[in-house]
């Protein structure tokens, strides 16, 4: 005969000690504990606990007795639900996922559009954090969705609902890689700096509207991304290392990047650029932000100026991709516990590569590839989504300043 | 007593009648009741348990919720079964039946009036979301430190 589990819920005002006067009453009595979890907001307090009682029915009332005094001595309301075998079997194989949930402040009317949704795709929010220190600005939804029949659905109704209220969003499988990610890469044009690399090059060239044409064209699908880029480095030929610079200079960062990357840094994260861009405005940004890798487009140099040729491969879209497993082979990183970051359709096969991939910013089609989105512009909320809390965040601060 | 209670969610089931039993029994010894008192609300709390599961054959729910607590500055023991089974006869809701015994060759009704023998109050009352609750209320006593006793 199979043990009949209770699964008891006992909710009410908080106080030191309230734990073990309860479980003490479990243990005398011989209980096995099963499962156990405990939220309290303010003074009240919600615990639940997966109880053990051996086979039958019987025991069942043992345990009431036993729970049921102390609990309503305390003042608790308690809710005992004796589970038989067979739902038994289904709860233990929960399939869960975290939906971080980014905005100004979450307020009650989008929390209820969002939980209508979750529901109407058969997936129950089984647990509520606030990640943020003190305010709603980020809070974790863990997700049960073990009968929830496409997942991508899910996903893509979140993405509607982020359109439409300007919440961002993350949606990754809450298991052990969660929140244990070691190496994050960041794309660079419009992720780590607030631009575009070429177009800055191209207006110290005096070229920007040519450049620009053929951006176009390589965007509408007339021109593929490696002959686009050929042929605009052709159009910088002759530009001084010190125009480059100038234009390297006129790159600021994105709001949030240089603090986030330090954080990383000081979490222990490894953390590497992939451009599609240009080594020259590259590198400065790697030694600015202590990156520990870098890689872009190399332009070829002669003379102090630029030959408008491109040296090597070109870091494309399956570029970017095999450059991330190559780092993250390099550091001895399971792609699971890889991170990326970008904004542009090109970055999409090297999000996909990675465990978490995150797009940054408003267009569509990344957002739909990637596990989260970004579209406030703001590289910190990525912590977030790496499972950093406010107050692990505040603790770094009182850190630095001790 | 703080103000609290206690809820059991179960099968509809008479696998499951033990554990309502002790259920209700253990907190109304918890309230402070006599064994007469407790074995009173035990059984009628039984019965009311038990209809349910007889009526379950008719079609309805799956699950029976049980809650016991005292209730307001009267402190009243409360027991409520809820379930949902066939609805309340209308003319239960208008307690038009249940107070008396019925003749021994009535087939029904014995329930409801063996309940309003054992506790003071017995209500049974018909959710518009389909719910059917049975409120049976047991009013405490207070037993002074001279030893008489008089309602709380």
């Amino acid at each position: 005969m199979t043990s009949t589990l209770v699964l008891v819920s006992l909710s009410g005002p908080d106080r030191p000690g309230l734990l073990g006067e309860i479980t003490a009453g479990l243990a005398d009595a011989g209980f096995r504990m099963a499962d156990i979890q405990q939220a309290t907001l303010l003074d009240l307090l919600a615990l639940s606990i997966l109880v053990d009682v051996g086979p039958g029915p019987e025991p069942v009332g043992r345990l009431l007795r036993v729970i049921g005094g102390t609990a309503l001595a305390l003042g608790l309301t308690v809710d005992a639900r004796p589970i038989e075998s067979a739902e038994a079997g289904r709860l233990g194989h929960r399939d869960l996922w975290a939906l971080t949930i980014l905005s100004d402040g979450l307020d009650v009317a989008t929390v209820a559009r969002l939980a209508r949704l979750v529901g109407s795709r058969r997936a129950n929010i089984v647990t509520i954090h606030r990640l943020a220190e003190d305010d709603l600005s980020a809070v974790d939804f863990i997700l049960d969705v073990t009968h929830t029949p496409e997942l991508a659905e899910l996903k893509s109704e979140l993405l509607h609902l982020s359109d439409a209220t300007g919440i961002d969003l993350g949606l990754q499988p809450e298991d052990a890689f969660r929140k244990s990610k070691r190496l994050v890469v960041f794309d660079v044009d419009s992720t780590l700096v607030d631009g575009e690399g070429i177009d800055e090059l191209a207006r110290e060239a005096g070229k920007g509207e040519e450049v620009a044409a053929l951006t176009r064209q390589a965007m509408d699908g007339g021109l593929d991304f490696g002959e686009a880029l050929r042929r605009r480095v052709a159009l910088l030929d002759g530009l001084s290392v010190e125009a480059v610079g100038r234009a390297a200079a006129r790159l600021p960062l994105t709001p949030g990047a240089g603090q986030t990357v330090e954080i990383l840094k000081e979490l222990g994260y490894r953390v590497a650029a992939i451009s599609g861009g240009f080594d020259l405005l590259v590198e400065p940004l790697k030694q600015e932000l202590k990156l520990d890798h870098a890689y872009a487009n190399r332009l070829e140099l002669a003379g102090g100026r630029l030959t408008g040729r491109v040296l090597g491969d070109i870091v494309d879209a399956a570029g970017k991709a095999a450059l991330l497993r190559s780092i993250a082979a390099d550091e001895r990183i399971p792609l699971e516990q890889v991170v990326g970051v970008g904004d542009g359709a090109n970055d999409i096969p090297m999000l996909q590569a990675a465990g978490l991939g995150i797009a940054f910013g408003r267009r569509d089609k990344i957002r739909r590839a990637a596990h989260g989105a970004i579209a406030r512009p703001d590289l910190g909320g990525i912590l977030y989504l790496l499972g950093v809390t406010g107050r692990d965040l505040a603790a770094l601060r009182r850190r630095r300043r001790a | 007593m703080p103000d609290s209670r206690l809820r059991l969610d179960i099968p509809v089931s008479s696998r499951w009648l033990q554990v309502a039993a002790n259920f209700v029994r253990a907190a109304a010894e918890g309230a402070g009741f006599d064994e007469d008192a407790v074995e009173a609300i035990e059984i009628a709390s039984m019965e009311a348990v038990e209809n349910v599961i007889d009526h379950s054959q008719l079609g309805g729910g799956d699950r029976l919720k049980m809650s016991v607590g005292i209730d307001g500055d009267d402190a009243d023991f409360v027991v409520e079964i809820r379930d949902r089974g066939i609805p309340w006869p209308r003319e239960v809701i208008a307690g038009k039946v249940g107070h008396d015994m019925p003749p021994p060759e009535s087939p029904r009704g014995r329930g409801l009036a063996m309940m309003r023998a054992l506790m003071d109050e017995v209500t049974p009352r018909q959710g518009t979301d389909g719910e059917k609750l049975l409120r049976l209320v047991k009013h405490r006593v207070r037993v002074d430190a001279a030893g008489s006793s008089a309602p709380a």
